[in-house]
C-alpha cells in the first residue's frame, strides 16, 4: 500500500543472487534506499502492509516530550547529535520516532531531522520537517552530488523535483544563482541548518575541487537569514580520509575556512550486511578529522554513519547520523542485498553486541541469559504482538542508537572529553561478550560483529 | 644582495636631504629606505627596484596590506611612484615601527624570559590570525620580518607583507636574497606547493623555538644545497624547550611546527590555547 508521501521508486540495484557465497538475502533493512526509492514494496509479504503499521500507539504519541533545544543551544550542548533520516516510504513514521526518543534520553541527546531532497517535493514543502517537533536541527540534505556528479557505483535519481536540480541548470546559471537556488530549496523545505550544496569530491583534482566548496560554502553563508546556521557539506570519496595526503590537505583547508559547522559524509566501500567499515585507515582518518575540528571547535556532523559515527564521539565527532532503513546508515559504492523475491530475514541491533544479528540468534543469546531484553517503544509493541515487520526493525535500531548515544554522555560525566573512556569501555565489554558467546552459539557470518577489532585498534591508539 | 640606489638618488626622490635617509636593506625586488621628512615624521620607503615588476601584482598586495589594520601589523600609510635615477618606480609607504627588528636582537645577547617568549608567540599569533582573518597569507615570516616595538619581544609588529614571495628552492636558489626566508619555510613551501596559512603557522614556530632555544630548531648551513635533507630534517625534528617554557607555549609550538600542515590548526585556536591557561 502506498500513502501519499510515498515516493519510492522502482528499485534496480536488488538483482539475482549471484554465486558469490557473500551475496545474502536480504534483511529487513536491506531497502533498496538508493537515491530514488526504498524497498519496503518490494519486501512486504502479500497481505500485510495493509493491517500492519509501527505507529506508537497513541496515548504513547501524544504524551508530552521534551522541547528540543533552539538551535544556537544545540550546538554549544554537550550532548551529542543524533540525525534521523527521512525513509522514501512512510516519512510519517520519523516525527514519533524522534518524540519515542526525546521521551526515554530527554536532554542527553539532541535530536535532529534529515529530510534528502530528492525525497521531498516542493508540493509537500516543509511538512515533514515541520513535524519533527522534537528536533532540534532540521536539514534538507540537497544532495547535489547525486544529481551532477559520478559517484561510483550509485545511479543518479530518475526525478528532479527542485529547479536547482534540473539538468542544464548548472552550465546556465552563475554559481551564486545556483546555490541561491540550493538554499531556497532547503528552505523551503523546512531547514534551519543550511548545508552548502555539497557537490562530490572524488580527489582526482583535490585543490579545484576544495576551492570550489569553499566558494559554494561563503555563497550560502552570505545567504543566510537570521536564526539559521550554516554548514559545509563536504561529500567526499574514502580516499580524502584513508590518503594522508588528501586527509592533510582536507584538514589544512578546513583550518583555513573554520566553518562552524562540518557535516560530511565519506564513500565507502561496500560493507557487510548491517556491518560496519573495517578499513583501519579510513578510521584513522575519521579520528584525524575529529580530532581537529574538535581542537578548531568547528561542530563535526557525521551523517549517515550509524554505529561507526557513534564511536567517532569518541575522539570529538558533535553528532552523527541514521535511520530506520540501511541507506540512512552507510553511505557505500554499491547498493547490498540479495534478489528482490527474496524473503528477508529479521534483524536486530543488539546493543550489547552493537552488531546487527538475526532475531533469532537475539532470542537464542537472551535464553543464554548473555544478554537484556530491549524495552524500547517498538520492542515492547512487538512483545505485545505487532508483528516484527521493517518499520519495526529500523525503529528499534533508532531507539537502540539513540540510546547508546545518550547513555556515553551519561556515563561519560556529560562532558565530551570522558566520552572516549565510555566509548572504549563499551566496545571492550561487546568484544569480550562476542568472544564468550562464539563457543555457545554459532552467529552467522553475517551477524559476526567483525568491526569490533578494528575500532578496538584505533581507540587505542588514541589512549596512547 | 647589495644596495641598489646611492643616498643621494633616494634623498632627491623624496626631496629631502642625505642625512634624513638611511639604507635598511634589500630583498628580491624591493629596497627599504628609512626617511625622515622635513616635519620629523620617519616613514619606511619599500622602493621596487626589479624592473618589469608586475604592476597588478602590486595592486593586489596593496589591497592586502590595506584589509588588515592592526597594531600587530606594519601599516601601510600609502603607495605612489618616485622617480629615481630618471626611472619611475613603485613606492609602498610604511608606518616606522621604532626598535629595530628580530634579527638584530637574535644576533645580540639576547636571554628571554618564558614570559617574554609567551609574549612573542602570542603577539605573532595576534598578528598572523589578523592576516588570516583578512584573508592575508604573509609567507614570509622570519626574524627581519619580525620588528620589535621600542626593543620589547613582548610588542613584536610582523613587517613586509606580501611581496614577491619565493615558491620553492628552485626559486629561492636563483634570487640569494631569499636564502634567508628558507630556514623559516614550510616543508609544503619548500616542495612548491602553495603557502596557505599553515605556512605562516610553521614560520611563527620555528621563529619562537628559534629565540626560546637560543639556535635554530633545525637549520644548518649545508642545507642551503640539500633541499631534501632540509625536508628530512623538519620531519624528523622533535621539539625540545628549556623547561621553564610554559606547558600551553609547548603545547603550541608543537602543533605549529607539525610537519603535517593539518595538524597546525590556527592561529585563532592556538591563541584560545595560550589565553586559557
Amino acid at each position: 500500500m502506498r500513502d501519499q508521501f510515498d515516493d519510492s521508486e522502482e528499485s534496480s540495484f536488488y538483482g539475482p543472487l549471484g554465486s558469490d557465497s557473500n551475496d545474502l538475502p536480504p534483511s529487513y533493512d536491506q531497502f533498496a534506499d538508493e537515491y530514488g526509492g526504498e524497498g519496503y514494496d518490494n519486501e512486504e509479504e502479500e497481505g500485510r502492509a495493509d493491517t500492519v503499521s509501527a505507529q506508537v500507539p497513541s496515548d504513547e504519541n501524544s504524551a508530552p516530550f521534551p522541547s528540543p533545544l533552539p538551535l544556537d543551544k544545540a550546538f554549544e550542548s554537550a550532548a551529542p547529535v543524533l540525525l534521523v533520516s527521512r525513509p522514501a516510504q512512510k516519512p510519517d513514521l520519523i516525527a514519533p520516532l524522534l518524540r519515542v526518543i526525546a521521551r526515554a534520553e530527554g536532554s542527553d541527546v539532541v535530536l535532529g531531522a534529515i529530510a534528502p531532497l530528492h525525497h521531498v517535493t516542493p508540493e509537500h514543502g516543509s511538512r515533514f520537517l515541520a513535524g519533527c517537533d522534537a528536533a532540534s536541527l532540521r536539514i534538507a540534505d540537497p544532495f547535489s552530488f547525486a544529481f551532477f556528479d559520478s559517484v561510483s557505483g550509485r545511479k543518479a535519481p530518475s526525478r528532479r523535483r527542485w529547479p536547482y536540480q534540473q539538468e542544464g541548470t548548472l552550465s546556465s546559471t552563475s554559481d551564486e544563482m545556483w546555490v541561491n537556488e540550493v538554499v531556497h530549496a532547503q528552505r523551503a523545505a523546512g531547514a534551519n541548518v543550511i548545508l552548502s550544496p555539497g557537490r562530490f569530491l572524488s580527489g582526482n583534482d583535490s585543490r579545484r575541487e576544495l576551492d570550489n566548496t569553499i566558494a559554494h560554502s561563503e555563497l550560502t553563508a552570505e545567504a543566510l537569514l537570521p536564526g539559521e546556521v550554516s554548514a559545509v557539506n563536504l561529500t567526499i570519496s574514502i580516499h580524502w580520509l584513508n590518503n594522508d595526503v588528501l586527509r592533510d590537505e582536507l584538514l589544512a583547508r578546513i583550518n583555513e575556512h573554520a566553518p562552524r559547522v562540518l557535516y560530511v559524509r565519506v564513500l565507502w566501500n561496500k560493507i557487510d550486511t548491517a556491518g560496519q567499515p573495517l578499513d583501519i585507515e579510513l578510521l584513522r582518518g575519521y579520528r584525524e578529522l575529529c580530532e581537529v575540528t574538535r581542537s578548531e571547535g568547528i561542530a563535526l556532523l557525521l551523517p549517515d554513519t550509524d554505529l561507526t559515527g557513534w564511536m567517532t564521539l569518541a575522539w570529538g565527532a558533535v553528532g552523527f547520523g541514521t535511520g530506520i532503513t540501511s541507506g540512512a546508515r552507510a553511505f557505500m559504492a554499491s547498493g547490498g542485498g540479495g534478489g528482490a523475491n527474496m524473503v528477508p530475514k529479521e534483524r536486530f541491533l543488539e546493543r550489547s553486541l552493537l552488531h546487527t544479528i538475526l532475531r533469532a540468534e537475539h532470542f537464542q543469546l537472551l535464553r543464554a541469559g548473555q544478554v537484556e531484553e530491549c524495552v524500547c517503544t517498538y520492542c515492547r509493541m512487538a512483545h505485545s504482538g505487532s508483528p516484527w515487520i521493517p518499520e519495526i526493525q529500523g525503529s528499534h535500531h533508532v531507539c537502540t542508537v539513540a540510546a547508546l548515544a545518550a547513555d556515553t554522555h551519561r556515563v561519560s560525566g556529560r562532558a565530551a572529553p570522558g566520552r572516549l573512556k565510555a566509548i572504549v569501555d563499551s566496545v571492550n565489554t561487546a568484544k569480550a561478550l562476542a568472544n564468550k558467546i562464539v563457543d555457545e552459539i554459532a552467529l552467522d557470518p553475517a551477524s559476526q560483529p567483525k568491526h569490533l577489532t578494528p575500532w578496538q585498534t584505533v581507540l587505542s591508539d588514541s589512549e596512547a | 644582495m647589495g644596495r641598489n640606489f646611492e643616498y643621494s638618488t633616494v634623498a632627491t626622490a623624496f626631496g629631502v636631504r642625505e642625512d634624513a635617509v638611511a639604507y635598511l636593506g634589500t630583498g628580491g625586488f624591493g629596497e627599504t629606505w628609512l626617511v625622515r621628512s622635513e616635519d620629523g615624521t620617519r616613514s619606511v620607503y619599500k622602493i621596487i627596484h626589479k624592473d618589469g615588476f608586475p604592476a597588478e601584482r602590486l595592486d593586489r598586495e596593496i589591497v592586502g596590506l590595506r584589509s588588515v589594520d592592526h597594531h600587530r601589523v606594519v601599516k601601510l600609510l600609502d603607495h605612489s611612484v618616485v622617480t629615481i635615477d630618471g626611472r619611475a618606480r613603485p613606492t609602498l609607504r610604511f608606518e616606522y615601527v621604532e626598535g629595530g627588528d628580530l634579527a638584530r636582537a637574535r644576533n645580540g645577547s639576547l636571554a628571554p624570559s618564558p614570559e617574554e617568549i609567551a609574549a612573542l608567540l602570542t603577539g605573532l599569533l595576534e598578528a598572523v590570525h589578523a592576516l588570516h582573518t583578512a584573508r592575508v597569507v604573509h609567507r614570509d615570516i622570519k626574524p627581519a620580518n619580525i620588528a620589535l616595538r621600542g626593543g620589547l619581544l613582548s610588542d613584536p609588529v610582523l613587517l613586509d607583507l606580501g611581496l614577491a614571495k619565493p615558491l620553492d628552492m628552485t626559486t629561492v636558489t636563483t634570487y640569494p636574497a631569499w636564502m634567508g626566508t628558507v630556514p623559516y619555510m614550510a616543508p609544503e613551501q619548500l616542495n612548491g606547493q602553495r603557502a596557505s596559512n599553515a605556512a605562516d603557522l610553521w614560520s611563527v614556530g620555528v621563529v619562537v623555538t628559534e629565540i626560546a632555544c637560543g639556535r635554530h630548531p633545525y637549520w644548518t648551513d649545508e642545507f642551503a644545497h640539500d633541499p631534501q635533507g632540509l625536508l628530512s630534517a623538519q620531519e624528523n625534528y622533535r621539539l625540545q624547550l628549556p623547561s621553564l617554557i610554559s606547558a600551553p607555549v609547548v603545547k603550541v609550538l608543537d602543533k605549529l611546527i607539525s610537519f603535517r600542515r593539518g595538524q597546525r590548526g590556527s592561529a585563532r585556536s592556538a591563541l584560545e590555547l595560550l589565553r586559557s591557561a
